[in-house]
Parts: C-alpha cells; structure tokens; sequence
C-alpha cells in the first residue's frame, strides 16, 4: 500500500467516524482537509536535502514558490469552501467591533501609519533617531493638543549626509 | 513500517497533538494550584463545538477578516508538511528551514491584517504589539536556525534537527534549547512574554487580535495556534532525541510533546507575565544567547 493511499484511507475512515459518532458536519471535513492535506504532501514527497546536488533543475527557491504558490492558497481555498457550507442551523450575524465601549469608533479613533509601529520604535530609538513633539492639554476640560512624530530615513537623511558632505 | 509510522504521525500530529499538548499545559497548572482543572482534552471539545457555531461578524469587516482565520490555518499545515516528526518531514529541500519560518511569519501577517480590518482601536494595538516582539523573536530564531545549519552543512530541517553527537555538540545544544524555548513562548504568546487567558486587558498582545473572531474561525484560529505550539516543540524535542526506528521514534516524540508541555505549565505556575517594557530584554537575551551558541559552533 502506498503512503498516500493509507493516507486517504485512514482519515476517510476518521471522517465518517467522527460524522457519525460527533454529528458535527465540520468536524468530519476538517479532518478530511487534513487528510489531503497529508496526501499531496505524499504526492510531493522529495529525498531530503540533497536535490540541489543531485537535480540542479530543482532549486530551492522553485520548491519554496511552488509550495507557497499552490499549497497555502488551495489548502485556503479548502478550508474557505468548508467555512462557507455552514451546519444547517447555523446563522450569520452582523454587529458592532469589539472596543471595550467605544462603540462606533471612527478613523480618527484608528491606528495610524505613525502609531501602528510606535513599540518597533521605541525598541530602536538609539538607532532610528525619531523626533517627537507633544503639547498635552491644558486645563480641566478637554483642549487643544498636539502630538507629531518623524522618523529620518536612516539612509539618505542620516547617512548619506555623513557620507557625502554638503548634499 | 516506517510508511505506516509516517501516515500515522501526520493525523495524530496535526489534530490530536495540539488540544492534548494546550489541556495538558491547563491540568498542569490546576494540579499546581491544587485545583482538578478541566478535562485534558477540553480544548478539542472546544474546538469542536465552535466548529458548529455561528458567527457574528463587525459591520466594519470586509473579506480579508473573514480571509485571516482560513489563511493563517492553511500557513501552518504547509508548515507542518517541512517539520520532521517523527521521521523525514513530506517536502525536504535544502533551504526549506526559511520557508518554515516565514510560513509562520505569512500565519502572522494574516491574523495581523485581520485585526487591524475590524478597524478597532483595541485590536490595533495587539497587532501593533506582536510585530513588535515577533521582529525581536524573529533573529532569534534565525541565529538558532543558523547555528544548526552551519553545524549540519546545509539549510534542511531535516538535517539540522537529525541527531548529532560531538565533543563541541553539547555547549552549543543547551544555548539552542534554551533559545529555541524562549522563542516558544514568545511565538506562542505564553507567560512570561504573553498570558493566554487573559480576555479584556490592556496588557495583553496575541489574544486582543482574535476578540472579534467567534465560531469557525475562532476554532482555526486556536487550533492553527496549537498546530504551531506543536510543531515548535517537536523541534525542541527532536534536538535531544537519539538515533532510533519509526515507531519508537513516533512514541517518544509523543512523550517529549507532553514533557515540553508540562515545562511551560511549570513556567506559567511559578511566574508572572513580565511588564510590557520587559518583554524585548527578554527577546534580546535570548538573541544575545542565539549569538553565543552560533559563536561555539563557528569556534
């Protein structure tokens, strides 16, 4: 028996016996997913490590684009179609976004190009060299304020005038 | 024999391991803290359950909400076709060691770009938070990665977790186990780095990602997440296993899952989750330690 026919074989055996014994539609399919998942991992199924040596045809880079290109967007498309055929008493609903209260949370409310990296930043401060301007509120009630940050290109801000004086 | 092990390993691997290995890391630490705890395998229970649900989705979301659980899950199965088990992975080619790390890092990517589609402030701050720490976890586990390579003489998984043995092994193993653990429970957002149970806190990073995720794929979410708690572990235990057949090979990887497992329970009982500010000195130190080990194997 080949691998890949035992492949299909066993988890088509655990995918009518988990329909069966769970009656849970999604379960089964998940594992017959799996299962073929499995099998055309079987079906690709190379010697370890020393193609490059032996095939200079195939390259690593070829492998790895071959596997990123066709195994993450058909197991996606897989998985996709399973999430779509829902159990026949399930529904779909529509609500608000999850943000302890703030209910209707507007753009300004968002994270920003300028914020979303702010722990990176930090992180690298020394290297980076972010200015950082801010006038906090003044006052009891809510006021004007201002926070600005600006981070020099490392490379033409900071090092190519170094490099090359006067540009 | 070793067929039947192989095709044997991939289903245990990819749909029971990760419920036992995440039940087995709750008992421990109920058993700790001296209550019974759940069941072992509740997380599967709740997997299952979830699977049947429905969903509720933001009025804000569009497609590439609905996209991240799916591609994230899709990620780490093509993850786990280049991670040797229990014997020689199903794709192994030289280099395939970064594609594993980056097919994790695309898992990452997904997730990331689902939080910030719910256009919520909160979850934009998790996403904010785990590129951070994960761009530090990062060269961590690229220097392990190249420490073993240079020692095996090529980028293949399967070569560089094959069991090796010699008189300048020993030093440069433990640097990489250690490593290769911090990276654990930092890609895994495990106490110290992150707490797993934590819902609603300010504090948290991974979790505050998927609060808008519910059903379905809430269920691919945890399980793609355990799937990635296991293959990382079985790395772990891989780099101490000697020579030895299929099936005992299979049996002890197995027993060294829940060895890894009942480790980060132990962690989780005795300390805390450090403070957010803490956390890179800890990724740091463990690239420091990265560096070391590559530095004993080039010696």
């Amino acid at each position: 028996m080949t691998p890949l026919a035992a492949c299909v074989l066993i988890l088509a055996a655990a995918a009518v016996l988990s329909g069966g014994l769970l009656r849970r539609s999604r379960a089964a399919g998940l594992i017959v997913i799996a299962g073929l998942a499995a099998a055309a991992g079987d079906i690709v199924r190379l010697p370890p490590g020393d193609i490059a040596v032996n095939a200079p045809v195939w390259s690593p880079l070829l492998t790895a684009i071959g596997l990123l290109g066709a195994g993450v967007p058909i197991l996606s498309a897989l998985l996709w179609a399973f999430r779509l055929a829902p159990p026949a008493r399930t529904k779909t609903g529509r609500g608000l976004a999850l943000g302890c209260g703030f209910a209707a949370s507007s753009a300004r409310m968002q994270y920003t190009g300028s914020s979303y990296p702010v722990p990176v930043i930090r992180v690298f401060s020394v290297l980076l060299g972010t200015n950082e301007e801010f006038r906090p509120p003044k006052g009891y009630w809510p006021a004007k304020a201002f926070f600005g940050s600006f981070t020099p290109d490392p490379a033409l801000e900071r090092g190519l005038p170094v490099l090359v004086p006067g540009i | 024999m070793e067929t039947i092990t192989l095709v044997l390993s991939y289903p245990i691997i990819l749909l029971l391991a990760p419920p036992v290995m995440l039940g087995l890391i709750t008992k421990t630490k109920a058993l700790v803290a001296g209550r019974k705890g759940p069941p072992v395998l509740q997380p599967l229970y709740d997997t299952i359950k979830l699977l049947g649900k429905g969903a509720v989705y933001s009025s804000t979301t569009t497609w590439m909400f609905k996209l991240g659980p799916v591609v994230s899950l899709a990620a780490v199965f093509c993850a786990s076709a280049l991670a040797p088990l229990a014997g020689a992975p199903l794709i192994s080619f030289n280099g395939d060691a970064i594609l594993f790390a980056y097919l994790f890092a695309l898992g990452r990517f997904v997730t990331v770009m689902a939080a910030l589609d719910t256009g919520s402030s909160f979850e934009g701050m998790g996403a904010s938070r785990e590129v951070a720490f994960s761009s530090l976890a990062e060269p961590a586990l690229i220097l392990t990665f190249a420490s073993l390579a240079y020692r095996s003489g090529g980028l293949c998984l399967a070569q560089m977790f094959a069991p090796h043995s010699g008189p300048s092994a020993a030093a440069g193993t433990i640097l990489v186990l250690g490593t290769l653990f911090v990276v654990l429970l930092a890609e895994n957002s495990r106490i110290p780095v992150d707490d797993p149970n934590t819902h609603l806190e300010l504090t948290m990073i991974h979790e505050v990602m998927v609060l808008d995720h519910g059903g379905p794929d809430l269920a691919f979410i945890l399980h793609g997440a355990g799937i990635k708690l296991v293959l990382m572990s079985a790395l772990l235990v891989r780099l101490v296993l000697p020579e030895m057949p299929p099936a005992a090979a299979l049996g002890s990887l197995l027993f060294g899952l829940g060895c890894v497992a009942v480790a980060i329970g132990l962690v989780e009982s005795s300390m805390a989750r450090v403070r957010m500010v803490r956390v890179p000195q800890l990724l740091v130190a463990a690239i420091c330690a990265a560096t070391f080990g590559l530095m004993l194997t080039l010696r």
